[in-house]
């Protein structure tokens, strides 16, 4: 359904957006950061006209952060955004002014996005002020109450001069849309924009944006988690885990045949509305979204992957976290826990787990486990050597999956065949 | 032009802000009000009201005793103290206002800029201020004084500025924090995004937001004021005589008391305690409106306007199983941060006269074997400023051991307060009326002592936010001691450890973090300790209010797996409330529908999913957003205001099939042959009027505001 275009109205290269973890006090006073979150490290995305965009992934996943690059309210530390044809990685806030009224944001909590000390009429129109694009005050005005009629606010003269705590959440929703749209912008993020809706007010609100799209022609990044409204909004979606893309293509390939895990286990985890179809034999993914200050090497869904096997990058912290879960099972805990010792005194770096005593008798084990593939991580297990009460575990490494074309899409799987993304650029090595 | 109406807005604002208020704290306010006019009168014609000159001593008695001539006596130097102390309150009001003004007009723009800038600039400003701030400040005004008084010379200016030297970090400080806060928030980004220029940002944006805590700050340092000012001319750094100055007089005074002339010192001090007490009360007040935190906690539920949404989210926080007095006050501190919302407000209005909704086809009274739960006729009331609002009206239930029933409805309908009232943790003032039994166990009728005890061991509630709920400084597994003490005293330490293994091991909790904080886990470890903190005791039922909406979808399949595998092999009832039906479908054997404070429908889930059969229902199934869904539904028109509900039966507005009859009575619950039950007229047995038929109408209503049909009964 993509429609066919020159050019994207938005191409993003190699996009890494990356926030300051805060240090300790000395380093808050210099003013230092610690570490670097990779909210979004290394995205290439493109949008076509008139198209509807999916950015779809649990919280953390870097999504938000990729639309607010996007609009450049955060200028990436890496890559490229182009903005119809143009470059605006590092415009200046001066220079970004006169094309900010041709992109527009939508926001998740209509009632954090208004100003609560500015009236209804005075937040739609002014934009208009903003750029100039009201002759007075009247016209602006005026043109404020057209947009908000057009948006379902009705009569528009009985809410002009309203505050926006005496509006309901749905009303709110649509004031933020008309100052979105009053100067008529190109390209329209959307974030979340139904979440905080209550169920009956969301598809209102989603014919609202849809039509709105077919009326003046807009582009939409459409941001969300919840996949069953992005199927049914989107035309193209790209699903993100941990500030890269897994998966992207047309929505109806990906709906109809997932490729990548991650996709497939997003999709199985919906709760279906239809109690005939329960699915008790789905395999859930372990665990949850990890820390990304520190993200899983190799591909980074692969500790939580149900299908993962060993060129997908294990660790040895993996190893840790696999006999940590082997444990909630209390026989496993009685039986291993005496041999194992505390899992804090165990040394972990990169690729390799060295437990502090246990000798030959937990080597033994460890191979057992390894032999009978009690977790997916023993799939990696190159070496495992006894030095007198020492045992060193090594693991191979794994590639970084780039993204290669399956059925019609992307995926960043090594089941399609291991690939590796070359680092510095984000481009695919074959 | 819109000015006009814009003010008026403003006013309506300030007014319902002003009904907000507890009535004790508005009279407080009022009389500091008056207070502080009285002086401000006197300060302005205190050329008037005084009989004599503020330094006039001819022909004045020394050391006089109060009489006619001299109210107040007069002093060693021949002053009239009547004159002298009326004076005084002009200057007094002189100094505050100048020297407020003056740490305004420095520290607000600083704050501002500080805030909204950040990075160097604030840390500089940060440490500069915290250094003022941290000198005494009595003697951060004498060195100001001492150091004008070379430069300026003495008098009110001079004054006025060493005081405010005190005031420009307290003006800082607050413009400058909740300047870092506005700065954060989605409509200054939106400002930005629309591409307005910084200076419109922070003046259009963040300035308003940031300068309504300025009134406040404005009369608690007033107060302050008067008495740093009393004290620098007692100490005598003031304002030099011939000027009428309390502190100044008060000091020139000290020797008379000994000497019997207590006059002189003691009419000074009145006055200052006057106006340093009218201007407490007024800035207390002013702060009572302002500050919506503080409101809230005054008046608790009663005051929760405008609308009654906000008491249906202040109850989703709910409490922990065993201390739930300090969770309810927790409750309303979160309730005002929840208190944004939805479409309508919502909830149940009192249901004047006849009981509502009484179930004729209710199963069979309480306690049957194998019945877990069993509510009947549970009503709860919350008390708002604008009238009591029944949130739960009439509600019946039963939950067999080992079920699962979902409880499904949209913010408001009362889902929530169903859930806590069945465990009896109600907000203050919330009254509720009815009976709940658990395992047999009338639960109303308990005193307080057993209810608390049956409170985790017979009924566990699972809330929403897991952080909030588990104490940050204490071990996870200490958490489940105890909880398992309060409740089973003899069961030592190792009985205790083991019985928390073994809950943590069912929720899949590693045994070897048993003894970690609750901060070094995930979201969603968080939420299946609290579950199984919940569960430790074994209860015959469990209450689980949103137990996941606050995690990801593969997280929350997680959890909802694990709990549908406990409440199978441990024989309990699971009472689930959620707003997503996806997770009734997939989780529930039965679910009730609420609207407005009512059960509109009930039954297994096959056959409610397959042919719902009220319109509320079917309205609220097409609305579903699910991976089938081709065409966007919605119902038209949105929940009633419960303040004043609609006769009849509360959907009938917005129904496509509304008769005349849904407006004139009440449809009950009536039993359906597949055992759900339904209370609509177009069932039969739902009229009570006309037992065993049901209301035909004729035609369809497709515009809501369209007329009421016409009905025949078949």
């Amino acid at each position: 359904m993509t429609p066919e275009a020159p050019a994207p109205i938005l191409r993003l290269r190699g996009v890494r957006t990356q926030f300051p973890v805060r240090g300790g006090f000395l380093g808050s006073l210099v003013g230092r950061p610690s570490a670097w979150v990779r909210a979004v490290d290394g995205v290439d995305v493109e949008v076509y006209r008139e198209e509807i965009f999916g950015l779809v992934g649990e919280s953390g996943s870097g999504k938000t952060t990729l639309g607010r690059t996007m609009l450049r309210l955060v200028e990436p530390a890496a890559g490229t955004v182009e903005f119809e044809g143009r470059d605006i990685t590092h415009l200046s806030e001066n220079d970004l002014r006169p094309l900010r009224r041709r992109m527009q944001p939508v926001f998740q909590d209509p009632h954090a996005a208004l100003n609560p000390a500015m009236t209804v009429g005075d937040a739609v129109a002014h934009p208009l002020r903003v750029h100039g694009l009201a002759s007075d005050r009247a016209d602006a005005r005026r043109q404020a109450a057209e947009m908000l009629e057009r948006v379902g606010i009705s009569p528009p003269g009985a809410f002009l001069d309203r505050y926006p705590e005496d509006l309901s959440g749905g009303q709110k929703q649509r004031v933020v849309i008309a100052r979105a749209l009053i100067t008529r912008p190109r390209l329209v993020v959307a974030d979340e924009p139904v979440a905080m809706l209550d169920m009956s007010v969301r598809a209102k609100i989603l014919e609202l944006l849809l039509d709105l799209k077919r009326e003046f022609g807009l582009t939409y990044v459409f941001i969300t988690h919840d996949l069953a409204t992005a199927k049914f909004v989107c035309d193209r979606i790209a699903i993100l885990y941990l500030g890269r893309v897994v998966e992207t293509g047309p929505a109806a390939d990906v709906y109809a045949a997932p490729q990548h895990p991650y996709t497939r286990a997003l999709l199985e985890a919906v709760p279906s509305p239809d109690p005939r179809r329960r699915n008790p034999d789905r395999r859930l993914p372990s665990g949850e979204v990890p820390d990304a200050v520190d993200p899983p090497a190799g591909c980074r869904f692969h500790p939580r992957c149900p299908e993962a096997f060993a060129p997908c990058g294990w660790e040895g912290r993996d190893l840790v976290a696999a006999l940590e879960e082997r444990w909630t099972d209390p026989a496993a805990f009685e039986a291993e826990c005496d041999l194992v010792g505390p899992l804090s005194a165990v040394e972990v770096s990169g690729q390799s787990v060295v437990f502090p005593r246990g000798g030959d008798a937990l080597a033994a084990l460890l191979g057992r486990l390894r032999d009978e593939g009690a977790h997916r991580v023993f799939s990696a297990v190159s070496a495992i050597a006894g030095d007198g009460p020492r045992v060193e575990v090594r693991l191979e490494t794994g590639p970084e999956p780039a993204l290669q074309t399956v059925e019609c899409r992307l995926v960043a799987c090594h089941l399609h065949g291991v690939t590796a993304v070359d680092p510095p650029t984000g481009a695919m090595v074959p | 032009m819109s000015g006009g109406r814009s003010a008026r807005t403003r006013t309506d604002r300030l007014k319902r802000l002003w009904r907000t208020t507890h009535p004790t704290a508005r009279r407080l306010m009022v009389a500091g009000g008056v207070i502080t006019g009285l002086f401000l009168l006197m300060a302005v014609f205190a050329p008037l009201v005084a009989p004599y000159g503020e330094a006039q001593y001819r022909g004045l008695p020394q050391l006089g005793r109060p009489s006619a001539d001299h109210w107040f006596g007069t002093t060693n130097l021949r002053y009239d103290v009547f004159s002298r102390v009326v004076f005084g309150t002009r200057l007094a009001f002189q100094v505050v206002i100048l020297s407020t003004a003056v740490a305004m007009v420095i520290g607000v723009p600083l704050g501002l800029v500080a805030g909204y800038s950040g990075r160097w600039l604030d840390r500089v400003l940060l440490l500069l201020m915290d250094a003022m701030y941290a000198f005494p400040s009595l003697l951060l005004a004498i060195v100001a004084a001492f150091a004008l008084a070379r430069y300026v010379g003495q008098g009110v200016p001079a004054a006025a500025i060493s005081i405010s030297v005190i005031y420009v970090p307290q003006y800082f400080r607050v413009v400058r924090n909740h300047t870092l806060a506005v700065r954060e928030e989605t409509f200054v980004e939106a400002a930005r995004a629309m591409g307005a220029k910084r200076r419109t940002v922070v003046g259009r944006y963040v300035f308003f937001n940031v300068v309504q805590s300025v009134p406040v700050i404005f009369t608690v340092n007033a107060a302050d004021a008067i008495l740093t000012l009393a004290a620098l001319g007692f100490l005598g750094y003031g304002v030099p005589i011939p000027a009428a100055e309390w502190g100044y007089d008060i000091s020139r005074a000290i020797g008379d008391v000994a000497n019997g002339f207590w006059w002189t010192s003691f009419f000074p001090g009145m006055f200052i305690l006057g106006l340093v007490t009218g201007l407490t009360l007024l800035g207390e007040g002013i702060n009572d409106i302002v500050n919506p935190l503080l409101r809230r906690r005054g008046v608790g539920v009663g005051a929760v306007v405008p609308g009654a949404v906000v008491v249906e989210r202040a109850v989703t926080v709910t409490a922990a199983p065993v201390d739930e007095v300090s969770a309810d006050a927790e409750d309303f501190e979160a309730a005002p941060a929840a208190a944004v919302t939805v479409d309508a407000p919502a909830v149940g209005a009192v249901g004047a006269g006849a009981p509502v909704g009484a179930p004729v086809g209710a199963p069979a009274p309480a306690g049957g074997a194998g019945v877990a739960l069993s509510v009947r006729d549970l009503r709860v009331t919350y008390a708002s400023a604008r009238g009591p609002v029944v949130a739960v009206d009439g509600v019946s239930l039963d939950v067999r051991r080992g079920e699962s029933v979902g409880l499904v409805g949209v913010c408001g309908c009362g889902k929530s307060t169903l859930g806590r009232g069945i465990v009896g943790i109600l907000p203050g003032g919330a009254t509720a009326s009815g009976r709940v039994v658990v395992d047999g166990v009338e639960l109303s009728t308990l005193p307080a002592a057993e209810r608390r005890r049956a409170r985790g061991e017979k009924v566990a509630l699972i809330f929403q936010e897991p952080m909030t709920r588990l104490d940050p400084l204490q071990r996870v597994e200490d958490h489940f001691v105890e909880t398992i003490q309060a409740h089973r005293p003899k069961v030592s330490r190792r009985e205790a450890d083991a019985m928390a293994a073994t809950a943590l091991a069912a929720m899949r909790i590693p045994l070897t973090r048993a003894r970690n904080y609750p901060h070094e886990f995930s979201g969603g470890m968080r939420q299946r300790i609290m579950i199984a903190l919940g569960l430790v005791l074994g209860p015959a039922v469990v209450v689980a209010d949103e137990p996941t909406t606050s995690l990801d979808v593969i997280v929350e399949a997680q959890i909802l797996e694990i709990l549908d595998d406990l409440r199978r092999n441990s024989d309990m009832g699971l009472v689930l409330i959620t707003h997503n039906l996806g997770i009734v479908a997939q989780t529930c054997d039965r679910l009730a529908v609420m609207y407005a404070g009512h059960i509109v429908e009930e039954g297994s889930v096959g056959p409610v999913f397959s042919t719902p059969r009220h319109p509320y229902t079917q309205g609220l199934l097409a609305s579903v957003i699910s991976l089938d869904t081709e065409r966007l539904s919605s119902i038209p028109g949105s929940p009633p205001d419960l303040l004043d509900p609609p006769p009849g039966c509360r959907f009938a507005p917005r129904c496509p099939f509304a008769m005349v009859a849904c407006r004139e009575q009440v449809p009950a619950l009536a039993p359906m042959d597949d055992g759900s039950r339904v209370a609509c007229h177009l069932y039969p047995g739902a009229d009570p009027r006309h037992p065993g038929r049901r209301w035909v109408p004729v035609g369809r209503r497709d515009d809501i505001h369209g007329p009421w049909l016409e009905g025949t009964l078949q």
